[in-house]
């Protein structure tokens, strides 16, 4: 069983929050197929927001495919992203790379918001050539 | 599903003053609706109409489908400052409430006084701020209404008791599919919890909506300066500030404004709250018009 | 409804029965004594020309014991619907109003209109019986003194006797409700309250009470004999009354009139009566008696006191409905 919460700051709208955090889970393996995620009541009573987005970012996930509800008995993980054992064994070598790179950056002179900016423009331009391909 | 408030021209006048005009609106069922204004813009009065304290002026008034009228089972209202006997104690207030309230669910009512840790033998008027609202809230959702309705209720309230107020009014929501109108004057109290809002600014409707579709058709255009009529059709201004080379203008628009020369940013709920009552005009917040 | 009234009230309703318990304890012991001097003194089987009897009794029975009792339960009485329009009237919904409290309770699922009938209902009915309770004890316990007194009849012991008193007292809560509702300020109402049932107090036995009955008049000629005050000014007028011609009764007016049918003022003979009489007080009283005069009085007999009393409470009972209703109907309408 996984607990949410909310960043009021952050500006992401609550249900995407709560999204991104089962997607979160599910993909560092937190979350297995068969596990059952917080009731409706259970979160509201724990992050104080309206029912009516928590059903709505459960809506999504089932849409997604990830979760099914079960009437009487709660929504559970039909499937997870952690991408099996062979995605698991590539997490080592690339963040080994991905050290390596942040070390030629420090010595470059980039500090950690340079970098931070500089690895979300990166991912950025990179999702949005692959997504154009794609579409 | 009926809906839980509609309105028609509603007016409240206190003798000469204007406390809320021409209020048409209507709230559908399952919501929890935020009433947002500045201190005086009349959400007291809007609340007390619907609950039945209040007889308009003019205009009509349904609530869950009949005129309402005090002492019905379907409402709860739990009223400013949250009041409550100061010389009974917790446990009377349970008593008393299953005596008046042929609806009364003990069990729940209980409940919710042990998990709060209250002392069934403290004298109401002993209680903090915070407790003193949960009792208020308990006595209300324990007569089980069909609409809960609440006046400012965690104004006077310090961050953690405001945020366990809200956990309790939400999961009774969630569990029960009550429809909820609350009231503030800040918007970040609502802002997690509703999903349905009402701006109310000198004693009148300046907007209201699903949050997600206010969220979707409002935004912020920033550009070289120029006329806003000039935006077209389907998009209202609701508000226009200019300097001698730039105009940043707050719109609603369902369509998406795709002229290149604005920069578009989307808003957050208090953004769009305060640009309707700038719209408003300031002056409308050193009325005082609220009847306590 | 009824538990919730009680549960808001139970400590002013004990501190009444406390009260009513004390006064009526406190009579009873003493009582046995009082009685039986009563009966010894002769006064009590006494039926004309009982007024040296009467006078010895109250001599005999003005124990300072017996003296305060008599006066606390008296005034017991005519305080108790001003101590019940200020403390249980005046704040039973003012104080709700101030507090907000109106809000919390009209929101259970109880009508306005059964909520203000419960309160009225419940704390006027406990009103009514402490004054009826509290009234009968002390009827009953003075009745010897007020036959060896002026008797209950008489404006100053009619309102604390007898039945009337559950009509001030109820009048009494009701006034305070209404005003407390208005005024929606427990001080302020308090204080008005008071002033209002004083008002009535004065008003009902000075300017109401005569008109409820009619009175007995009686014209008889002027006996010298039984003057009771005469006053000779310089300019040779006079006034001069006879004493009542029957004891225990109310006395509205006893004039003494000259032959014209008009009030008697003279002028009389100085050298009969007066400072420079020679004759003194005789020949002053027989000169008088010479004058042809009446004596013409109004009075309620003392025999008119239960028919009295029973009308007055209905008086007072009337006006207490009237206000009741108007209570009802203010919270049903105008408050929020």
């Amino acid at each position: 069983m996984i607990e949410f919460h909310l960043d009021a700051r952050s500006g992401v709208a609550p249900y995407l929050q709560l999204i991104q955090q089962v997607r979160h889970a599910l993909r560092l393996g937190m979350l297995k197929e068969g596990d059952r995620l917080p009731t409706v009541k259970d979160v509201v009573a724990r992050v104080a927001i309206n029912p009516n987005t928590v059903l709505k970012a459960y809506r999504e996930l089932e849409y997604e495919g990830l979760v099914q509800p079960r009437p009487g008995l709660g929504t559970f993980v039909t499937r997870t992203l952690a991408g099996g054992d062979e995605a698991i064994a590539a997490h080592e070598p690339l963040r080994r790379e991905l050290t390596d790179w942040l070390g030629r950056a420090r010595a470059a002179g980039l500090d950690d918001e340079d970098v931070e900016a500089l690895l979300i423009s990166t991912f950025r331009e990179f999702s949005e050539e692959r997504a154009g391909r794609r579409g | 599903m009926t809906d839980a408030v509609t309105t028609t021209g509603l007016t409240k006048r206190y003798g000469r003053r204007t406390a809320l005009s021409d209020c048409t609106l209507n709230i559908p069922a399952g919501h929890v609706v935020g009433l947002v204004g500045p201190n005086g813009a009349g959400k007291s009065t809007l609340l007390q109409l619907t609950c039945g304290l209040l007889a308009p002026t003019e205009g009509r008034i349904e609530v869950l489908g009949h005129t309402p009228h005090t002492g019905s089972p379907r409402l709860g209202f739990v009223a400013q400052d949250t009041p409550v006997y100061g010389n009974l104690t917790v446990a009377d207030h349970l008593r008393f409430g299953a005596h008046l309230n042929p609806g009364w669910d003990k069990a729940l009512a209980q409940r919710r006084i042990a998990e709060l840790g209250l002392d069934p033998s403290q004298r109401a008027g002993k209680l903090s701020g915070g407790q003193r609202a949960q009792l208020a809230l308990t006595l209300a959702i324990a007569k089980r209404p069909e609409l809960l309705l609440l006046d400012e209720p965690v104004a006077a309230l310090d961050p953690l008791a405001r945020r366990e107020f809200l956990q309790g009014l939400m999961s009774y929501a969630a569990e029960n599919g009550t429809s909820v109108v609350m009231s503030s004057h800040l918007v970040a109290d609502l802002e997690r919890v509703c999903d349905y809002l009402i701006v109310l600014v000198a004693s009148r409707v300046r907007v209201h909506g699903d949050v997600d579709e206010l969220l979707g058709t409002h935004h912020r255009l920033t550009g070289p300066r120029r006329d806003p009529d000039t935006l077209g059709p389907g998009r209202e201004v609701v508000q226009a500030s200019h300097t001698d080379v730039q105009s940043t203008l707050v719109v609603r628009s369902t369509a998406p404004v795709d002229d290149p020369s604005w920069t578009s940013d989307r808003l957050d709920l208090e953004d769009i709250v305060l640009a309707y009552m700038a719209q408003a005009g300031t002056h409308g917040r050193d009325r005082v018009l609220e009847k306590r | 409804m009824i538990w919730l009234t009680w549960r808001q009230f139970r400590v002013q309703a004990w501190v009444a029965a406390v009260f009513a318990v004390a006064i009526a304890a406190a009579l009873a012991a003493t009582a046995p004594h009082l009685f039986d001097l009563y009966q010894s003194s002769g006064l009590a089987d006494c039926t004309s020309n009982c007024g040296d009897l009467a006078d010895t009794f109250v001599i005999q029975a003005g124990t300072r014991l017996n003296t305060i009792l008599y006066g606390v339960g008296t005034a017991a009485l005519l305080l108790m619907p001003a101590l019940v329009g200020i403390f249980w009237g005046a704040p039973m919904v003012a104080r709700e109003l101030e507090t907000g409290t109106h809000r919390l309770v009209w929101n259970q699922t109880v009508s306005r209109r059964r909520w203000i009938l419960t309160k009225l209902i419940g704390i006027g009915l406990t009103t009514a019986v402490t004054a009826a309770v509290v009234s009968a004890v002390v009827t009953w316990w003075a009745a010897p003194l007020d036959d060896g007194r002026a008797g209950r009849i008489s404006p100053e012991l009619f309102s604390a006797r007898g039945v009337v008193p559950i009509g001030y007292a109820a009048l009494g809560f009701a006034a305070g409700v209404l005003i407390g509702m208005l005024l929606r300020r427990s001080i302020a109402a308090m204080a008005v309250t008071l002033l209002a049932i004083v008002l009535v107090q004065v008003a009902v036995p000075f300017f109401v009470r005569e008109h409820l009955t009619t009175p007995v008049s009686s014209s008889t000629p002027f006996d010298p004999e039984n003057i009771a005050s005469l006053g000779i000014s310089e300019d040779n007028t006079i006034t001069v009354h006879a004493a009542s011609p029957v004891e225990d009764a109310w006395e509205l007016s006893n004039v003494t009139l000259g032959p014209d049918g008009e009030e008697f003022e003279g002028p009389i003979d100085p050298a009969k009566c007066g400072p420079d009489a020679a004759g003194g007080k005789r020949e002053c009283d027989r000169y008088l008696g010479t004058l042809n005069l009446t004596q013409k009085s109004t009075y309620i007999p003392a025999d008119r006191f239960w028919s009295l009393q029973w009308r007055e409470l209905g008086l007072l009972l009337s006006v207490t409905a009237l206000l009741g209703l108007a209570s009802v109907w203010w919270i049903s309408r105008k408050v929020a």
